[in-house]
């Protein structure tokens, strides 16, 4: 007899497990955010060679933002981890969890200075006075998704 | 037509109005992370939504500050030659940056000596 109940709701949701990770809102914007910062991360090494490349990137960076304050507001609504906590209590999970809202800041910011510092430097990323303002934005992509990846193994912990 | 009369310009006072934002950001959010920790009273004033505590004032204030240095800097640099600004402006954000990592660390912003 064929299970009527495959074909309701979500795809492979008929298996607890994955149910719960698609229930999760913040789980698959987060998954989301690592590959646009992945694509983000590649095509800042490649702005110099075409103005192309910089729109693209423009286009990741404000769809990582926008990926970034989804995720902030599913957690602010959700607001299940509990922040300042007394540390002497010794529980590590609840500074880490501090520390992730902290450390959101990071990716938030750095993109809207990313985003900045490209729209300016747009069309003109192979001149030598750009070349500080490229280097800026680079190391904004890098230091985002290095704080993002630092979130992603600080929440497992 | 008129395309040789116009020329692309570099706004060269925007990049710099976002470094110093950013990096004037990021002082402001880890020394509002300290005194949130420290004082109490601070903490209260900051929990702007009880069920989210001190961080969304934080988050609030991290945005304002944003939005006011850009603005004014912006505003300041415009039409101005600030290339001379450039690298230190520059060195000025990474030096934020690495502050911000290590004064964000909980066993940095809550570290105490106690005297008995």
């Amino acid at each position: 007899m064929y299970n009527l109940n495959i074909m309701n709701g979500y795809l492979l949701t008929t298996q607890p497990l994955l149910r719960i990770f698609f229930l999760e809102p913040g789980t698959i914007l987060f998954g989301c955010l690592l590959m646009l910062m992945s694509a983000a991360l590649v095509l800042s090494f490649l702005v110099k060679l075409s103005s192309l490349i910089t729109s693209a990137l423009l286009g990741f960076l404000v769809l990582i933002h926008l990926t970034l304050d989804g995720i902030l507001a599913f957690d602010l609504i959700g607001s299940v981890t509990r922040l300042y906590e007394d540390s002497s209590t010794g529980v590590i999970s609840e500074l880490f969890s501090t520390h992730r809202w902290l450390l959101i800041q990071i990716p938030i910011l750095f993109t809207i200075v990313a985003i900045l510092l490209l729209s300016v430097c747009h069309g003109h990323e192979k001149e030598p006075h750009a070349k500080t303002y490229v280097f800026a934005m680079q190391f904004c992509v890098i230091v985002s998704f290095l704080t993002v990846l630092v979130i992603g193994f600080e929440s497992l912990i | 037509m008129f395309h040789h009369l116009f020329k692309n310009r570099f706004h060269e006072s925007i990049a710099c109005a976002a470094l110093l934002a950013g990096a004037l950001t990021l002082q402001v959010m880890w020394i509002v992370n300290l005194l949130v920790v420290r004082i109490p009273f601070i903490a209260r004033l900051y929990t702007i939504i009880p069920s989210v505590g001190p961080i969304s004032g934080m988050y609030l204030k991290a945005i304002g500050t944003f939005v006011f240095v850009f603005l004014i800097a912006g505003w300041y640099w415009r039409g101005k030659d600030c290339s001379h600004h450039r690298k230190s402006l520059l060195s000025f954000f990474l030096f934020s940056t690495l502050i911000f990592f290590v004064m964000t660390l909980p066993f940095v912003y809550s570290f105490s000596v106690r005297f008995e």
